[in-house]
């Protein structure tokens, strides 16, 4: 048997790799992970998978700069051959940006992640973007941070649930790029006491912002940034250039 | 225009299904290219990407510097009113070009039931869908082109199409390609376009065929003009060994249909089965050597890494050296990736090596007796005995298995109520087995499809039953199948989907204007029962004064001209005569690979050597 050595790949999602379901995703990176021939360890059984774990399924449509996946391989690597040699294979969408060698008993993506950043990019109509201004957006959002109750409807198994998002909401920022193109951030909580998807703050919005994209930014655990951080964003410039937003 | 698509993206199911991106796409410099080819699947992405020959010739094109290819799909009805409200034209997925905007639009034809997707494709790009529109228009619009099974007998599609290549497209392709260049590069009509098409093997321009009809409205007559050449013969690659093979596949972000790395080891069947076109049609067997197999195996799965390989060909198990190279294969990859063949049939694969092919987990095997009967499978040239079948159930339960699928077709020529008892007596027999090895966790599921003849096929002038009888035999089925116990299920094809693909099967160009109208009625998806509208198709053989049982239920005398009778696959019409008189008399005709030449004409049109590819004897096999 050979010794089993567990890394924590951090990686980028966005353009076409956007709409890849959770279990589009965990086939794309398995054949991705054969192609690059590192030699990684299989489940047992007739149809053996890559051990792989992912950390919270990102809603399909968001792109996202802080995806978690935690692999096992039967040897020890150095950091930079996974990145290099995964980032070879990869399809377009998807770029490991960093890697951390894990001690043996680390807990779970699942289990360590409590919170999130999401950023909402949204285009003001031509006649209102005059409109909203700085005072305004924030005076906006200020509102909306000062209400006790954003609620909302869930379906689960046919049936409807009313849930208020706001105890799930942790923190805000915002910032034009230009005038018209709106940056909003948004913390959200994750785990077992609830958390938020970002469509269901977007009613809640001005309906004149057109959302342009939502990207997923950061994932956090006890107030610090999930780690391995962002090492290398070559490709990643590509978000911009994949034709997804008008922000290029 | 690139970016237009996006916000579409966002409010349909499944964007990936346009999204283009995939693994091993082939994304090139539009303004570069001398000739520009869209591969149109009239299907959902999930079916079209499934197939193989349309992927071969993305990458056979793709691989010429000055050509270029990219795919398109028929949009699901969600995209398709996207398009239509946004105003935006169907598009490819590699660059989001309209495919009004390509030189040539290439269909794959594989089903008679996706044709008016063909139209509804066309229409959603802006494509005038009668040629005669297009020609009348100038340069402006793609040639459009069909290749596939349905290229066989296209003339339903005649006035719609510009051209079609019959037979093995991999050489054909860039030879269409270079003529188009030329021609656009001299700055030619299409008239003149069509004229050069014509000097390349295989391809056929309906607009070079008059048909004329006799007042029964069967075809009086077909007549070249414009010096087009009586008969069309299809295009044959005579050795699969040194034919085109990509060194990568697409790998989709979606799981498609057969979401698995296909490998195609064989071409052709000899097994005369006498219904089936498939088996006319790629005539003659021709092989990949296991070694080339092998070596092509190992990268495309470094360059696709894919978890499951599937060794293709209309009867896989027949290969030559079949049982080593799966045994090495399973030997070499296995359990990491796992390894299939089309349909694991019994009646030519040993359990043990199914059992390893499906990695030790003894899932489903399968036993295609299509007939109840042993003399109904006589005349259909299926030539199992019903105790060998019995002997295949013993084997598969006794080995292991609890499930066995069990493949019939009713509306066959000559069916008798005994044939229809035979099924059910056989289904129950092989139920029963199961019982005695596996109690109650036996399933057996006996699959029956309607039969339709088709063209270049012994059966193309047997009446085709009609849907009423197709119906009661249905229900007969059900009745009496349906006390057998709880384990055996029963599944069966709408009969009016039967009935419509038996129309156009063997329609003659007429049919055109039924396709046009059943588009403008809004008919799309037709192969799905659940999107199939027969009450709309009725409507549009009413408006257009055409009957369908003329197509279908009639019987066709032998001196009839049948609308392909100036296309060839190869088989002689005698040949096809002679297996339809046999048939009646339940003479069964052997394999020409096991025995002698069948006298089918195949290899000597094509003057090629016989026998074909000798077939591997029970338990050995040739080497490579």
């Amino acid at each position: 048997m050979h010794k089993m050595h567990k890394y924590r790949l951090r990686y980028a999602k966005y353009g076409p790799a956007r709409f890849a379901s959770h279990l589009d995703l965990g086939r794309a990176l398995g054949r991705s992970l054969r192609r690059s021939g590192l030699q990684v360890a299989y489940s047992q059984g007739f149809h053996p998978l890559p051990k792989m774990a992912f950390g919270p399924p990102l809603p399909v449509g968001v792109e996202s700069e802080a995806e978690f996946v935690d692999i096992t391989f039967t040897g020890e690597l150095a950091d930079e051959e996974i990145s290099r040699r995964l980032n070879a294979v990869l399809p377009t969408g998807l770029v490991v940006t960093g890697v951390l060698k894990l001690p043996p008993k680390t807990p779970s993506l699942m289990s360590l992640i409590d919170r999130f950043t999401y950023i909402f990019f949204f285009v003001i109509s031509p006649e209102d973007a005059g409109e909203w201004d700085k005072e305004k957006t924030a005076a906006f959002l200020a509102a909306l941070w000062q209400k006790e109750e954003l609620p909302v409807v869930r379906k689960k198994q046919g049936r409807e649930r009313r849930v208020n998002l706001r105890p799930f909401w942790y923190d805000y920022n915002f910032s034009f790029i230009e005038q018209g193109l709106l940056q909003v951030v948004v913390d959200v909580a994750y785990g077992p006491q609830g958390t938020l998807r970002p469509d269901e703050l977007l009613p809640f919005f001005p309906s004149g912002w057109r959302l342009q994209k939502v990207v997923r930014g950061q994932a956090w655990s006890g107030g610090e940034p999930v780690l391995p951080v962002a090492v290398h964003r070559g490709r990643l410039r590509s978000i911009e250039r994949n034709g997804q937003g008008i922000f290029d | 225009m690139y970016n237009a698509y996006e916000e579409l993206f966002d409010r349909v199911k499944k964007p990936g299904r346009y999204t283009g991106g995939e693994l091993n796409a082939v994304v090139k410099d539009w303004h570069k290219a001398k000739v520009r080819v869209a591969l149109a699947f009239p299907d959902l992405y999930e079916v079209g990407l499934s197939h193989l020959g349309l992927r071969l010739l993305y990458y056979r094109i793709n691989d010429q510097k000055e050509f270029l290819a990219e795919r398109v799909y028929a949009p699901a009805e969600d995209m398709e009113a996207e398009l239509r409200s946004a105003d935006l034209p169907l598009f490819s997925l590699e660059t989001r070009h309209s495919l009004a905007a390509f030189d040539l639009l290439g269909f794959s034809l594989q089903y008679e039931l996706s044709y008016v997707n063909i139209l509804n494709m066309m229409a959603l790009a802006g494509i005038p869908l009668r040629r005669a529109e297009r020609d009348g228009a100038g340069m402006g619009f793609p040639l459009v082109a069909g290749g596939g099974p349905g290229s066989f007998n296209p003339e339903p599609l005649a006035d719609f199409f510009d051209f079609f290549l019959l037979g093995d497209g991999e050489d054909a392709i860039l030879e269409i390609l270079t003529i188009m260049a030329a021609g656009k590069e001299k700055g030619k009509s299409r008239a003149e376009l069509k004229k050069d098409l014509q000097t390349v093997a295989g391809v056929y321009l309906p607009e070079f065929y008059r048909v004329e009809y006799l007042p029964s409205g069967a075809v009086a007559a077909v007549t070249p003009v414009n010096g087009a050449p009586p008969v069309v013969h299809k295009r044959v690659i005579p050795d699969l060994n040194r034919a085109y093979l990509p060194k990568k596949d697409l790998v989709p972000w979606l799981e498609i249909v057969h979401d698995r790395l296909a490998l195609e080891i064989m071409r052709g069947c000899t097994r005369g089965c006498r219904f089936c076109q498939a088996g006319m049609v790629y005539r003659p067997v021709r092989e990949r050597t296991g070694k080339l197999i092998e070596e092509h195996l190992a990268e495309l799965l470094k360059n696709t890494g894919y978890e499951e390989l599937s060794l293709t060909s209309l009867s896989s198990a027949d290969h030559s050296e079949i049982t080593e190279l799966a045994g090495r294969l399973v030997a070499c990859y296995t359990p990491e990736v796992s390894i299939s063949l089309p349909s694991l049939r019994l009646d030519a694969f040993s359990p043990e090596l199914a059992a390893r092919l499906q990695g030790g987990k003894k899932s489903t095997l399968t036993v295609a007796p299509e007939a109840g009967t042993d003399r109904l499978r006589r005349v259909i040239n299926k030539n199992l005995t019903e105790e060998e079948i019995i002997a295949m159930a013993r084997t598969a339960f006794g080995g292991g298995w609890q499930r066995l699928k069990l493949y019939f077709m009713i509306g066959l020529p000559t069916e008798e109520q005994e044939d229809l008892d035979g099924l059910v007596t056989l289904a129950r027999r092989v139920y029963e087995i199961g019982r005695e090895f596996h109690g109650s966790r036996a399933r057996v599921t006996v699959s029956v499809a309607n039969f339709v003849p088709k063209a270049h096929t012994p059966f193309q002038w047997r009446p085709q039953a009609g849907i009423e009888e197709i119906r009661e035999k249905q229900s007969f089925l059900r009745r009496r199948l349906a006390g057998a116990g709880r384990g055996l299920t029963f599944s069966w094809h709408e009969a009016e989907l039967s009935f419509l693909e038996g129309v156009f099967a063997r329609g003659d160009r007429r049919l055109s204007a039924v396709l046009a109208e059943a588009f403008r009625l809004g008919c799309r998806f037709d192969a799905w029962a659940d999107k199939f509208r027969w009450d709309l198709w009725q409507a549009a053989f009413a408006a257009t004064g055409l009957d369908p049982a003329f197509y279908t239920t009639r019987p066709r005398p032998r001196e009839e001209v049948l609308p392909w009778s100036h296309l060839s696959a190869g088989v002689s019409p005698e040949f096809l005569w002679e297996e339809n008189c046999r048939a009646e008399k339940g003479i069964p005709t052997p394999d020409c690979r096991d025995h002698y030449c069948t006298g089918c004409g195949v290899c000597t049109v094509f003057d090629l050597p016989f026998p074909p590819a000798k077939k591997a004897k029970a338990g050995g096999g040739k080497d490579a």
